[in-house]
């Protein structure tokens, strides 16, 4: 009797610590914003959908989902998380993540080496930084490193140093590197609502200050253009800019919404 | 959580405020030359007018190509003219008002940043730069004491993630008279600084700024009663604290300072000065790079140590047009 209340306990202890160690390297929803919904898989081959709560935790595999207006933050141990709005996207591991469409942030301190997919192309990010990961029409994404520390492989282009406020294209399956563009940091930081929804400032808030300071030092020009989605792998999105915001783009008519 | 309400402003703001680069702002309809490797031209699956719509559908934030400089090189250069009334232009102890007169100072000035070297936590940017400008009183009787201003200077500049900003540098300053055509005045000018910038609100930035250092001064003195060439050499510290405040079009620049002086050559052995001053500059953008300002600046010298009274206050008002611009 001994022996099994012993064996009991254990089992417990054993539990316990798995559900804790879980809990903590599972992703925790740390901010919501309108309704946020997770969809997942059950055994019998269904799905559920719920409402994600704050505080919750995330399983791996599951997809989240935000409709129009509503975003939600992750954390999981030393990075941050923000899902934009209408934005598909799940956590296969702690350090994968695969986005379907929409807009993502990512935001570290430490080094960290993950794994950004989207519904074709996947990269792996080693280093540290503040990136914005947005989902494109062609299956790729774009990743725009606001400050970072380190570099991006993948299969078919090998490893690149990312480069602040440079936005590069992820392309293809085998994925490739595709353009690269310089962009007006300041204008992308005023006009962001994964950097202005949020109620807390990200930790790396001085560096990437010093990135837009270290461009402003270095710029010499802007492009009457900006940058869209890329419906094909040959094709990106440049639109115009009328003549009357050429001097001075119009940051709160891009924060409507 | 706005982006004006954290640093990244005021980090720009400290580094235009202190070498007056203009935040340019052209625009070029070129390809864009940003990329590790060759490229062709994009193809655009759509053109035309932007249309906030298309932009804001992500929320990623809107994406403007820029063009940036490979070098990190930046020269700039400008001139700057204004008209000012000085209530007490020759510092002299007693009233406010003693031969108050209009001075014009017209300045031609020039430098570069030498480059923009990363250090991870902070920015480390080299300039150089020079300035002449003619200084002319309006008052007939003072059109004796008109001068030309030349200077120069290198500054090592670091600036922080955390908003701080050093800096050490050196500057080579001489006055000459317009009339006499001889050099009056000159100094070699060896100091260090912290400056501090942080967002107040959306629309308002301050600055707070400390400085150290020693001016090795040679002026034209007669050489009696124990007067020296460098008797107006002094070590001086300095604390300032200022803000920027954007109101529609204007920028409104209002500033505190004080400064104690020390002296310790010739006449001038054992004197101390306190100087204290308070100033509002007002800013309006005429066009891309020219600026018209509205200045206004009381100075008030607490001088002890010797028997000379050197107290003296002042106030200049005036207007100014600026014109600077960065390659």
């Amino acid at each position: 009797m001994l022996k099994f209340l012993i064996n009991l306990l254990l089992n417990a202890v054993a539990f316990a610590t798995a559900f804790l160690l879980h809990a903590a390297t599972a992703p925790r929803c740390t901010y919501l914003k309108d309704k946020v919904e997770t969809v997942t898989h059950l055994e019998n081959n269904q799905t559920s959908i719920s409402s994600i709560e704050t505080n919750q935790t995330i399983g791996f595999g599951d997809l989240i989902a935000t409709g129009s207006g509503s975003r939600a933050a992750f954390t999981l141990p030393s990075t941050i998380w923000r899902l934009g709005s209408m934005s598909v996207g799940k956590w296969n591991t702690p350090t994968s993540f695969w986005i379907h469409s929409g807009s993502l942030l990512f935001c570290t301190e430490k080094e960290q080496t993950i794994q950004f997919a989207a519904r074709e192309a996947s990269a792996i990010f080693s280093g540290r930084g503040t990136l914005i990961i947005e989902a494109l029409e062609n299956g790729g994404f774009k990743i725009i490193p606001l400050e970072v520390e380190g570099t991006l492989t993948t299969e078919k282009g090998g490893t690149k140093d990312l480069i602040s406020s440079r936005l590069l294209l992820v392309l293809g399956s085998p994925t490739y590197f595709g353009d690269a563009y310089d962009i007006d940091l300041m204008l992308l930081l005023k006009s962001s609502r994964l950097i202005n929804a949020y109620p807390t400032a990200l930790p790396t808030m001085g560096r990437i200050g010093l990135s837009v300071y270290k461009q402003d030092l270095k710029i010499r020009g802007k492009y009457n253009a900006l940058i869209g989605d890329a419906p094909t792998k040959e094709k990106l999105d440049i639109w115009a800019l009328s003549t009357d915001e050429e001097d001075g783009l119009d940051v709160e008519s891009l924060l409507q919404n | 959580m706005k982006i004006t309400k954290l640093s990244l402003i005021a980090l720009l703001s400290s580094a235009s405020m202190l070498f007056a680069q203009s935040n340019e702002d052209r625009s070029r309809a070129q390809r864009i030359d940003s990329t590790n490797r060759a490229q062709g031209l994009p193809q655009t699956g759509n053109s035309g007018k932007s249309g906030s719509a298309s932009v804001a559908k992500s929320d990623t934030g809107a994406q403007r190509p820029v063009q940036l400089r490979k070098s990190g090189i930046s020269p700039f250069l400008g001139y700057d003219v204004k008209m000012v009334y000085r209530s007490n232009p020759l510092a002299s102890a007693g009233k406010l008002k003693q031969l108050a007169t209009g001075v014009w100072t017209h300045t031609f000035f020039a430098g570069a940043g030498l480059g923009v070297f990363d250090f991870g936590d902070a920015v480390v940017t080299p300039y150089v730069g020079g300035s002449w400008s003619s200084n002319e009183y309006t008052e007939t009787n003072l059109q004796v004491f008109d001068y030309y201003s030349t200077g120069a200077y290198a500054t090592l500049l670091a600036q922080y993630s955390n908003g701080w900003s050093a800096r050490a540098s050196v500057s080579y300053a001489s006055d000459s008279s317009v009339k006499y055509k001889t050099e009056d005045y000159s100094e070699f000018y060896p100091n260090i600084g912290i400056m501090k910038a942080y967002s107040i609100s959306s629309d308002t930035t301050a600055i707070f700024d400390a400085s150290l250092g020693k001016h090795e001064a040679e002026s034209f003195v007669l050489p009696f009663n124990g007067a020296t060439k460098d008797q107006l050499s002094n070590w001086d510290a300095s604390l300032s604290y200022g803000l920027r405040h954007k109101y529609g079009k204007l920028t409104l620049s209002p500033k505190v300072s004080t400064t104690y002086k020390l002296y310790d050559d010739g006449n001038n052995k054992d004197r101390d000065d306190w100087v204290n001053s308070a100033s509002l500059i007002i800013d309006y953008p005429l066009v891309s790079d020219v600026k018209a300002s509205l200045l206004a600046t009381y100075t008030n010298r607490d001088s002890s140590g010797t028997d000379q009274n050197y107290d003296y206050k002042s106030w200049d008002g005036g207007i100014g047009i600026n014109l600077s611009t960065r390659f």
